[in-house]
């Protein structure tokens, strides 16, 4: 994979490495809600339990032509069951297009998703998702009566 | 495909691979010690047959480990974003069509494949249904739940909904599901 060479100022050239580009694209749709993960090619997976790290740059494919500053995104994602895919895939071009573009400066053509497959959530999951959110509810109930009545 | 299942497959191509340079390098050399191919022919007949089963081991291997690659059929559906395409593979239409259908009332088991037609996609399912359900109620309902499930969730249009009740879950049915109302 070949670097982007995309500035040239009269104190040198930068250049930004395709993976910079993927992962920030990897963890900008990794963020959305409903993105379940990011879906990798099977070496890559075997690659992450193996070296016990996550890799960031899973799912993303990145391509531009030669001394041009406009690249096309490919993101593959798997997405939480129930979820409305277009909504989310939306989602997910607008938030890879803003964090490209605002990080490198580089103008982002287009942005394809692939959409391959939903997750589904297991009762565990969901129990710890729901005392979570009730955690986080009954913190800030706690939290809000001290912070407006102080003592005086 | 599972990855269990595409892990053994590899494995046996790969083993069909080496057993079949294996045969093919241990007929090699003995032709290499006759003088002409008519001698070879004379002298070592069941050589041939290990060559050419060697070369048909091969050959069913290699086409075993590269089956995805020659795959033709386009696996995906597309959708025109704001910025880009959108691209749902047909996985993720049968996984949301499968759960919807095993949520439905009198369904046992549930399976769907799709296919792609000009104006959107069909879905045909394969219903297992429980015991003392009205069918053809039963067939229209999995109908209307999948059609507007799939289309509210993924945005496709379903051009139709292929209901085929292959088997009746009988009582003896492991895990069989009972309805309370």
């Amino acid at each position: 994979m070949q670097d982007m060479d995309y500035q040239s100022t009269e104190l040198g050239k930068i250049q930004i490495a395709d993976e910079v580009l993927q992962i920030i694209a990897g963890l900008a749709a990794s963020e959305v809600p409903g993105v379940a993960g990011m879906s990798g090619s099977f070496a890559g997976g075997l690659t992450e339990s193996l070296l016990g790290r996550k890799n960031l740059s899973k799912g993303v494919k990145v391509q531009f032509q030669e001394g041009d500053r406009a690249c096309t995104i490919d993101v593959s994602v798997a997405l939480q069951f129930g979820v409305s895919i277009p909504e989310v895939s939306l989602n997910v071009q607008e938030r890879v297009k803003n964090a490209v573009e605002s990080m490198t400066g580089l103008q982002v053509e287009s942005i394809h998703v692939h959409v391959v497959g939903v997750v589904f959530q297991n009762d565990k999951e969901r129990n710890d998702k729901d005392r979570n959110d009730k955690e986080r509810e009954s913190g800030e109930m706690v939290l809000l009566p001290e912070k407006r009545s102080p003592r005086p | 495909m599972s990855i269990l299942d595409r892990f053994l497959l590899v494995l046996f191509s790969l083993l069909g691979i080496a057993a079949s340079v294996a045969f093919g390098a241990l007929a090699w050399a003995n032709y290499g010690s006759a003088s002409s191919w008519e001698n070879v022919i004379r002298s070592y007949p069941g050589y041939i047959y290990v060559t050419v089963a060697a070369a048909v081991l091969l050959l069913l291997s290699l086409r075993f480990l590269f089956y995805r690659a020659f795959r033709s059929t386009v696996d995906y559906v597309e959708l025109q974003g704001a910025y880009g395409l959108v691209r749902i593979s047909h996985d993720t239409l049968e996984q949301l069509s499968d759960k919807t259908g095993k949520s439905i009332r009198g369904v046992h088991d549930f399976a769907t494949r799709i296919r792609q037609v000009s104006d959107g996609v069909i879905l045909y399912t394969k219903v297992r249904a429980l015991p003392d359900v009205e069918l053809q109620a039963l067939s229209e309902q999995v109908q209307t739940s999948v059609k507007d499930y799939v289309e509210r969730i993924a945005g496709v249009r379903v051009a139709a909904v292929s209901v085929n009740i292959v088997q009746v879950a009988g009582q003896s049915v492991k895990g069989a599901k009972a309805w309370v109302d």
